[in-house]
């Protein structure tokens, strides 16, 4: 019962509430008047969360340095797999060597475990340094740039190059500094579009900005978007599962090419994709 | 003789807003936006009090508190400057924490900024139930004389309560799931149907 009223109440939220995000316009106000943004530019980002998509639309804008921007250019990649402990053995092995194969196994798991983070360490850090170059330039408010466990593996909804990475870069359009909540994937126009992972279609919507879109709800409440779509192949309140086609690349919206713009909004946090995704 | 007693009474619309706010945006946010609120009332409280007046009941409901006050000064001036209180006091409260953001670390501090100022702003609004609109009164009757004012508030209310409906109707349509200012339409519109203004209602007696 507690379940079927919990589902009730979030049906029924996500129904009335939509893609509204009040905290965040009511904080871009708050900075505004602490002198972090300009007036318009917070008046611009409040009317964006409180009305339309409260994500990537809304691109936190900076005072373009004096000095020349470099370019930041990052390719990670995701945390290889390392390979599976060696469990194989001879048929007839006493029990010390199964406990000592265990010990084995387990050494082995810490080792790929320590790998793993180190490698997730690496992953961050270099991103980090990448976007060193915009140190002075406060991060928004709901991006993190750590890279945190995500509830559920993930694959790379295209197989593509990133033409546009997470984090500050200069816009393409204006070529002013803003704040990318995402990562663009370059792919040919009606290339398929899979599904990070297992979920259901909160939303299928389109705006000026995204173009077609296409976001889903995963477990705990992850999110993930997929937009500048030529065509969507979901409807919301779908079940969707890992790999699923979702909709077709194409440049609607702002996109300045066929792409796919594809965002993860863990915990209310953007985090930055590439370190989940490989290709 | 009516006989008025002191009392402090909270409707069942100020819990739905409360519980709305607690979902939207979370506990912490909610006790801020409370704290907000309160903030502002007590900037009329304050004014009332130091017009030699005194509040005699409190309400809390959908579109705000209403406080019925007697005594202290009696004039269109005391009353614009009774309902400008409020909105200066959220200003007050807005700049104040936008400095000390800039010398203390606290979560939540630009938005509880950010939440000030959207009161100044909202309240500012020339509808009769929010206290711009009771400056506004104040202001024309004390040129045009009463009767001049009451049809401009007539007027005014109706123009920006159709405004917000049709924007609203006009956002819900551009932004599928989008109430946002619908909300604030019918909240406004239910205010002014049934008390005739809100926020601070300044009650001669």
């Amino acid at each position: 019962m507690p379940g079927a009223v919990g589902k009730f109440r979030d049906s029924t939220f996500k129904a009335v509430m939509g893609n509204v995000d009040y905290k965040s316009a009511v904080t871009v106000l708050g900075q505004a008047m602490g002198g972090e943004k300009k007036l318009s530019e917070a008046l611009h980002e409040a009317y964006m969360y409180a009305f339309s998509m409260s994500s990537g639309e809304v691109e936190t804008s900076a005072e373009t340095k004096e000095e020349p921007v470099k370019k930041a250019e990052t390719a990670l990649r995701a945390v290889e797999h390392t390979p599976a402990a060696d469990t194989s053995g001879d048929k007839t092995e006493t029990q010390k060597d199964t406990a000592q194969k265990k010990d084995e196994a387990q050494a082995q798991q810490d080792d790929s475990q320590a790998y793993e983070e180190d490698k997730k360490a690496d992953t961050v850090s270099a991103f980090k340094e990448s976007q060193s170059v915009y140190a002075d330039i406060a991060l928004p408010a709901n991006v993190t740039y750590e890279m945190p466990k995500l509830p559920a593996d993930g694959i790379s909804p295209v197989a593509g190059i990133v033409s546009s990475g997470f984090g500050y870069r200069e816009h393409p359009s204006d070529g002013q500094v803003r704040f990318h909540y995402g990562t663009d994937i370059a792919a040919d126009r009606g290339t398929v579009v899979s599904a990070f992972s297992d979920g259901s279609v909160y939303a299928v919507g389109e705006s000026s900005t995204y173009g077609l879109y296409v976001i889903l709800e995963h477990e705990n409440g992850m999110q993930t978007m997929y937009a500048h779509l030529d065509e969507t192949l979901v409807s919301g309140g779908e079940t969707v599962t890992k790999g699923e086609n979702i909709g077709k690349v194409g440049a609607s919206g702002n996109a300045t090419g066929p792409c796919l713009h594809f965002e993860i909004i863990e915990d209310g946090m953007y985090v930055n994709p590439e370190y989940y995704i490989s290709w | 003789m009516v006989k008025r007693k002191k009392n402090i009474q909270s409707g069942m619309g100020f819990i739905l807003f409360m519980a709305w706010a607690l979902c939207c945006l979370g506990v912490w946010e909610m006790l801020l936006t409370l704290l907000a609120i309160l903030i502002h009332e007590s900037g009329h409280i304050i004014a009332v009090i130091l017009s030699g007046g005194r509040i005699s009941h409190a309400e809390a409901d959908t579109g705000g508190l209403e406080l019925r006050y007697s005594g202290g000064s009696m004039s269109y001036a005391a009353d614009a400057l009774l309902s400008a209180a409020g909105p200066a006091a959220s200003l007050f409260a807005a700049i104040l924490c936008s400095t000390l953001g800039k010398y203390l670390e606290f979560t939540g501090m630009d938005f509880f900024t950010g939440l000030n100022l959207l009161f100044f702003l909202f309240n500012l609004l020339p509808v009769s139930v929010l206290d711009g609109g009771k400056i506004f009164f104040a202001v024309i009757a004390s040129l045009f004389g009463p009767f001049a004012a009451e049809k401009f508030r007539i007027f005014l209310d109706a123009a920006i309560i159709a405004a917000l409906f049709a924007g609203g109707a006009a956002v819900m349509f551009r932004y599928p799931h989008n109430p946002t200012l619908l909300i604030c339409a019918v909240v406004i519109a239910d205010s002014c149907c049934k008390y005739n203004d809100c926020g601070v209602k300044l009650h001669r007696k």
